[in-house]
């Protein structure tokens, strides 16, 4: 009975929006805004990962076909990575053409990786993408609230809240009602983007995508335009008339949608300022010249690792090691100065994990960044894909360094040691660079704050609306009594 | 019925209104605070660069120290940072890092600042790709989302304010039953609503550029009265294009709700729906020429010369016959050969990077048609050019870095090629980074089209206002 009620009054507000033309204009143009969105960026990643895939698999084939040479002579010829995109990137591409591109490893040294497509485009970038992502969670929620601002209070103006009550529906079913009847809209509107997502993502056009990950989406934008679809049915309920409903939850939008995203982008990065870059690569070189530098044999350090060196192989001068001094030189100098390097670099990447942080505490205020910050980790765009890109390139260009260096201390003799080259068949031993995205139970592990807020932003109007449940009545008698 | 005796009524009905008090209250805080973060940001980029312009002093007093020492006899610290050798002093350990000072009006719009470079370390390799450094170590989801600054106030927030004001101005008056009453006296529905909506404009512009004016005496300066003037014009041009669209919207003789609909519609669709869809139809028909193209074709390039040294050597003195005095041909000297895979090396660089650069510059010139279609995109870049932190200040700069990096070139090379040594008589010949800013009046010209546009726009829905206003009678 009170199920068939709140569908009852679900069905009636289905009606009332179906008769808007105002309403069923905008719900065409969400849906076309949306389809476009999807297909324009689909067609995009596409493009960008195809030209990605050939210049990697060019660069990959150029270091295959080096000629013999000398392993430390490979060791500055270095090697170029490419960042993939994750497959969802189509979907929401987080801050992907905020960040690098592509890295160049080599001995010695981190590069940072650079060429973010940001920096190639205009300023006009900065008022952002019609992408999926973008539709679904700035332009919905103004719909949902276009929708669903009159659900209650038009009844209420129009006297039919009394007949309703009168006819025998509680106040807890003409809300939910409401609810179901703004949430069918809503989903009806976010349907062809959800659709259009999956069968891109199920095709499997852009790179295997888990269905987990579709499910996580459909998830986090399903919670937060509940949200949108309660907070809409709530402010209808309570607020004298229509207009003002309209003006409050307009309000609220711009200021949850728009201005918050900005505040708290500053507030983070007044809270934890970084350092500038020259400030770092300052820091960088102190920490460095504290050591040593690998090219002078002088140096305190390697002076040190000689003679520890001497004394294991029992021999007096580098010249009678068993191994290639040149070479061991060159790893150890590696080892210390990765090493130094990898430390300010987690430093600066700590830093910025700060500052991401207080955006996460910001989304319970702004649910639009909590479902934007998860729908980031469940896309695989977020700055913890960046980071584990850098930090994989890194790992990638050790790993070769070493080897080189290995290739160094054991095959090439140290006597005329820039004369010898090592032979051509050894390049493609080497392993090839692939970018891991991080997994997600680990991205989502990392989210609870933005877990917590998305799920406050559900409840916290659900509260109200059990609230305004016994008000509902009276509000309407005192409107009608005044 | 006197336009004084309108503005008074109106002071007290906004008075009167307490979300409408409470709206501007707001609005005035995120101004200031807005402000606040813009001179926070110009205070940080001040100080790097006071920092980069001590390094400069500093390198060159400790290679100064040094060269002297070594002239008295001292060995040097490292054989491998001699400073008498120019691939030493003009290399690395010697660089100059050229700044680029923060625009004038930075405090007001961050614009690309946080974005693009304002400091490049210049030695002689420096060379196309060390173009591609990024800014400043940013997060990028800070980069993503930008600086909440007075441009982000007034592009994005200003218009809603300016509309919560005046979405009723004239249907409020037909709904309560005044209007009849109003147009009775001898005023006409135009001059009723202009006078309603100068006092409202008044009130918006002058909080504006108060709080901009504050800022510039604050972070900037007044030197650049060009500037001042472009930022004061667009802030007016753009709040007003928002109060006539709103009169415009109010002369179709609809509720008051009816609107209020329409103009946050306006606003939805032309803030932030036709920028978004711009960027992605810009993507889609004008690609940007790939850049990972660019870069794998600089890495094949630098490649390819590495591996022809000698024969390098050979045509580079052919091409430059003046640097090959001292050089003996058929035993050039190692430094004279790695420069010369080095300049072999940029030449090919510069090549590619060419060829990129063009088609880039075509395809933005494309995209930028674009901007047209939208106020806020017209608005936000007369904005940041105005201050000084637009795309084209840093071309400007990235290009003087360029010509810089050859002259340091020029400077060094020819000692390189013949395997000279250097002492401290040299240093106060070696190039110095100087910024030849844009003038005032490159800017005002440049802004001056977007500008105009602009104000073209707010032409005609002035136009369209007029004529709609022109139809209210009282009996409506």
């Amino acid at each position: 009975m009170g199920l068939r009620n709140a569908l009852l009054v679900a069905r009636r507000q289905v009606g009332a929006v179906r008769e808007d033309r105002y309403v069923v204009f905008l719900l065409g143009l969400v849906i076309a805004l949306g389809v476009v969105a999807v297909l324009g960026a689909r067609h995009h990643a596409a493009s960008e990962a195809e030209q990605r895939a050939r210049y990697q698999a060019m660069v990959e084939r150029q270091w295959v076909e080096q000629p013999d040479r000398h392993p430390h002579r490979v060791i500055h010829y270095g090697f170029l990575v490419f960042r993939e995109e994750a497959p969802l990137a189509f979907f929401d591409p987080g801050v992907g053409a905020w960040a690098g591109t592509s890295l160049f490893l080599e001995g010695h040294r981190q590069n940072t990786a650079n060429f973010g497509e940001a920096r190639h485009a205009t300023g006009m970038l900065r008022f952002g993408r019609l992408t999926p992502a973008a539709v679904l969670s700035l332009l919905l929620p103004l719909f949902v609230v276009v929708a669903g601002f009159a659900s209650v209070s038009a009844e209420r103006e129009r006297g039919t809240l009394r007949l309703l009550l009168a006819q025998g529906a509680t106040p807890a079913q003409i809300l939910a009602g409401k609810v179901l009847g703004t949430g069918a809209v809503a989903a009806l509107a976010a349907l062809p983007v959800g659709l259009a997502t999956v069968a891109i993502a199920g095709s499997g056009a852009v790179g295997p995508v888990s269905a987990g990950r579709v499910a996580g989406l459909a998830a986090i934008y399903g919670a937060y335009l509940a949200g949108w679809v309660l907070l809409t049915v709530l402010a209808s309920s309570f607020r004298a008339s229509s207009r003002s409903a309209l003006a409050l939850l307009i309000a609220v939008w711009v200021a949850l949608c728009v201005a918050a995203p900005r505040l708290g982008a500053s507030v983070a990065g007044a809270l934890h300022p970084l350092p500038s870059r020259a400030e770092f690569t300052h820091q960088v070189e102190l920490a460095m010249n504290e050591v040593g530098d690998s090219h002078n044999p002088q140096d305190p350090f390697f002076r040190s690792l000689r003679d520890e060196y001497l004394a294991r192989y029992d021999v007096a001068s580098v010249e009678e090691l068993p191994v290639n001094w040149g070479g061991v030189v060159s790893r150890e100098g590696e080892a210390v100065s990765s090493r130094i390097q990898e430390e300010q670099q987690r430093d600066l990447v700590e830093g910025q994990r700060r500052q991401d942080r207080v955006l996460s505490w910001m989304g319970f205020i702004s649910p639009y960044l909590a479902a934007r910050d998860l729908s980031m980790a469940v896309s695989g765009t977020g700055p913890e894909a960046v980071e584990a890109f850098r930090a994989q390139a890194e790992a990638h260009r050790y790993d070769i360094i070493q080897r080189l260096n290995d290739l160094h201390i054991s095959e090439i003799r140290y006597e005329n040691d820039r004369a010898q080259r090592l032979s051509r068949e050894h390049w493609a031993e080497f392993p090839t660079f692939g970018t891991r995205p991080p997994p997600l139970g680990g991205t989502l592990a990392a989210r609870s704050l933005s877990l917590s807020a998305l799920s406050l932003w559900i409840l916290l109007p659900l509260l109200g609306l059990g609230l305004a449940r016994g008000r509902l009545a009276r509000v309407g008698l005192e409107r009608s009594g005044s | 019925m006197t336009a004084r005796t309108v503005i008074r009524n109106e002071w007290r009905l906004l008075m009167a209104d307490r979300p409408l008090r409470i709206a501007l209250g707001l609005f005035a805080l995120l101004l200031v605070y807005a402000l606040a973060n813009g001179v926070v940001w110009t205070r940080f980029q001040e100080s790097t660069v006071e920092v980069a312009r001590a390094g400069n002093v500093e390198r060159a007093l400790a290679i100064e120290q040094e060269l002297t020492d070594i002239e008295n006899g001292a060995e040097p610290a490292s054989p491998f940072s001699d400073p008498r050798l120019p691939n030493v002093l003009g290399g690395r350990r010697g660089r100059h890092t050229a700044v680029l000072e923060p625009g004038p009006l930075t405090a007001l719009a961050v614009g690309q600042s946080d974005l693009l470079p304002y400091y490049y370390d210049v030695n002689i390799y420096t060379n196309e790709s060390s173009f591609h450094q990024n800014g400043e170590v940013e997060s990028p989801l800070n980069l993503m989302v930008g600086r909440f600054d007075l441009a982000f106030v007034i592009v994005y927030l200003l218009p809603l304010l300016v509309l919560a004001l005046s979405f009723n101005v004239l249907s409020e008056e037909r709904e309560q039953g005044t209007l009849a009453l109003t147009l009775s006296q001898p005023v006409s529905a135009r001059g009723v609503v202009a006078a309603k909506l100068a006092f409202r404009a008044l009130l918006v512009v002058g909080m504006v550029l108060a709080v901009s004016l504050a800022g510039i005496l604050v972070a900037g300066d007044f030197g650049a009265p060009g500037r001042v003037l472009l930022w004061c014009a667009a802030v007016v041009a753009y709040a007003l294009f928002w109060f006539v669209l709103a009169a415009w919207v109010n002369s179709l003789r609809r509720s008051s709700a009816w609107n209020a609909t329409v103009l946050v519609g306006a606003w939805l669709v032309l803030v932030v729906v036709l920028p978004a869809a711009i960027n992605i139809a810009a993507g889609l028909l004008h690609p940007l020429p790939s850049r990972v193209q660019m870069v794998t074709a600089q890495r094949e390039a630098s490649n390819e010369a590495v591996n022809q040294r000698s024969e390098l050597l050979a045509r580079y003195l052919e091409d430059h016959p003046e640097m090959a005095e001292g050089v003996v041909a058929d035993e050039p000297g190692l430094g004279a050969l790695a420069w010369a895979a080095t300049d072999a090396v940029n030449r090919r660089l510069e090549e590619v990077t060419a060829e990129h650069d063009a088609r880039r510059a075509e395809q933005i010139a494309l995209v930028r048609r674009y901007r047209f279609l939208s106020p806020a995109l017209l608005a936000q870049e007369v904005l940041i050019d105005a201050a000084g932190t637009g795309d084209a200040r840093f071309a400007a700069f990235q290009s003087q870095v360029r010509t810089f990096a050859e002259r340091w070139r020029d400077f060094f090379v020819p000692a390189i090629l013949a395997s000279e040594q250097m002492d401290a008589s040299v240093l106060s010949d070696v190039p110095q980074f100087r910024l030849a800013d844009e003038a005032s009046a490159d800017v005002v010209r440049r802004a001056g089209v977007p500008l105009a546009v602009l104000i073209g726009l707010l032409g005609l829905a002035s136009a369209g206002a007029g004529v709609g206003l022109g139809r209210v009678r009282g009996a409506d």
